[in-house]
């Protein structure tokens, strides 16, 4: 909900390229490669239907889209090291790739006619692109806090 | 010398110590140009320890009294500091008063100007599409202040898009920059027509497609609303013609239009809540075309 928020008031402030950051497509890549499949599904589906509700448009569009992204980003939880911190952004920028083409295939059968070379190269791959550096710096973020928070408890804990 | 004769010596010389101190004493009463050299050569001497001397009282007095005034000090310290932050929030908000006001006497004058033809409202901007893909906006004004479904939304710099959504205390504007927003528009001086909706490619812009190929439409040219739909009316500034590009099938070409409104800055917008007639071209901004800025796309002009 405070992604959405974000998104829509805060985040097209920072547009480059004409494209906003889609944050909720961050948060989704970096929890499914870290929880696995079927919680990357479930959440893609809650954000998906929770975004479709707030744009009141092609409801169940970003729902499937996002559902299906995270069930697969989510199949490379053990097969990918979760040490080495260019995974996350590689795998923000897949999947926002991703997600993006499935947005327009399955527009394009709701009835969302957007023109499939100009959404790819003007919409898809910005979005990707600057999903998987935010990625990559929220992914270094989070490491940093985990590792920190195990050092305190490490100090903490009686030997 | 006698045993009397001895005691005289000494009050004798007290007498002439007292006359000779006397003495002085009277001729060092006047102000004289130059000490004598007992005088100044003791006073040169003590110079420089007389200066260390008050230096060091001068500052240690000063520290002393820093150090009796630390309390007090401190705590003036903490109060400048809050009066600061307090002046620097009230100067922050004194602009964005100062920018409101700028924006609003806008909007007042465009009213002004355009009473003859509309009625407006006025709402705040309270949000933007989170979405790459949709361009709309949400209005912090609803249904409980009259708005309506399909009122068109302007600024003073032209045309922003219509409502399309209410709720009772909000209201969703599409844009026209959305593909789903187009709208009927001319070439405000040959009035040649054409549908005007947001370009796929370049972001930000609007284009002006399935013109005829031998069409007067060139670059600089200001395009108006054309009135046809039944929702905008006729002669609200939509932009100026960046660019003429030909169609992939070679028949027709399509005109890249700068909106005359910077999407992204929007804040206040004013809501046409009733149309009077008697509008005309040039109304709405046309003297100010390409006040919008969509620099954050790729730019038509660039290969210009």
């Amino acid at each position: 909900m405070a992604g959405l928020v974000l998104e829509a008031a805060l985040l097209p402030a920072f547009k480059l390229a004409g494209v906003k950051a889609d944050l909720l497509m961050v948060v989704l890549s970096i929890y499914a490669f870290l929880k696995g499949a079927p919680r990357g599904a479930a959440l893609g589906l809650v954000y998906g239907l929770l975004e479709d509700l707030y744009l009141a448009r092609f409801v169940g569009l970003n729902a499937l889209t996002m559902m299906v992204t995270g069930y697969l980003v989510g199949l490379s939880k053990d097969a990918l090291n979760r040490n080495n911190l260019l995974v996350p952004g590689i795998l923000a920028f897949l999947a926002t790739l991703g997600q993006g083409l499935m947005f327009l295939l399955v527009g394009h059968l709701a009835g969302f006619q957007y023109p499939w070379l100009a959404g790819l190269l003007a919409v898809v791959l910005p979005v990707a692109f600057y999903n998987g550096c935010l990625a990559l710096l929220g992914y270094s973020f989070y490491q940093g806090g985990a590792t920190w928070v195990a050092r305190k408890r490490k100090i903490g804990s009686p030997s | 010398m006698s045993r009397r004769g001895r005691k005289l010596v000494a009050p004798l010389l007290l007498l002439l110590a007292v006359a000779g101190l006397y003495a002085v004493m009277r001729w060092t009463a006047l102000e004289r140009g130059r000490l004598s050299l007992l005088e100044g050569s003791l006073r040169d001497a003590l110079a420089p320890a007389e200066r260390g001397i008050t230096l060091v009282v001068n500052r240690a007095g000063g520290w002393l009294a820093t150090i009796k005034d630390y309390r007090r000090l401190q705590a003036e310290n903490q109060a400048l500091k809050e009066e600061v932050a307090a002046l620097r929030a009230a100067n922050v908000q004194m602009e964005e008063y100062r920018q409101e006001n700028s924006r609003l006497r806008n909007l007042l004058n465009y009213t002004e100007v355009n009473r003859q033809a509309f009625d407006f409202a006025v709402a705040p901007v309270i949000g933007r599409n989170p979405s790459n893909w949709y361009h709309t906006l949400t209005l912090g004004l609803g249904s409980k202040a009259g708005l309506k479904k399909d009122q068109v939304v302007v600024t003073a710099q032209g045309v922003v898009g219509r409502i399309i959504a209410v709720t009772p205390t909000t209201a969703e504007v599409l844009l026209i920059l959305d593909r789903d927003g187009a709208v009927g528009g001319m070439v405000q001086v040959n009035r040649t027509p054409g549908i005007i909706e947001g370009s796929p490619d370049y972001r930000g812009y609007l284009q002006m497609v399935h013109i005829a190929r031998d069409a007067p439409v060139m670059e600089n040219q200001v395009v108006v609303t054309s009135g046809l739909g039944g929702i905008f009316p006729r002669g609200l500034l939509l932009g100026t013609v960046v660019r003429v590009l030909p169609e992939p099938d070679g028949l027709m070409k399509r005109a890249i239009i700068e909106p005359a409104v910077d999407f992204d800055r929007l804040e206040e917008l004013l809501v046409i809540t009733r149309v009077k007639g008697g509008m005309g071209d040039g109304v709405s901004g046309a003297g100010t075309p390409g006040n919008g800025r969509p620099g954050s796309g790729s730019s038509p002009a660039a290969g210009l």
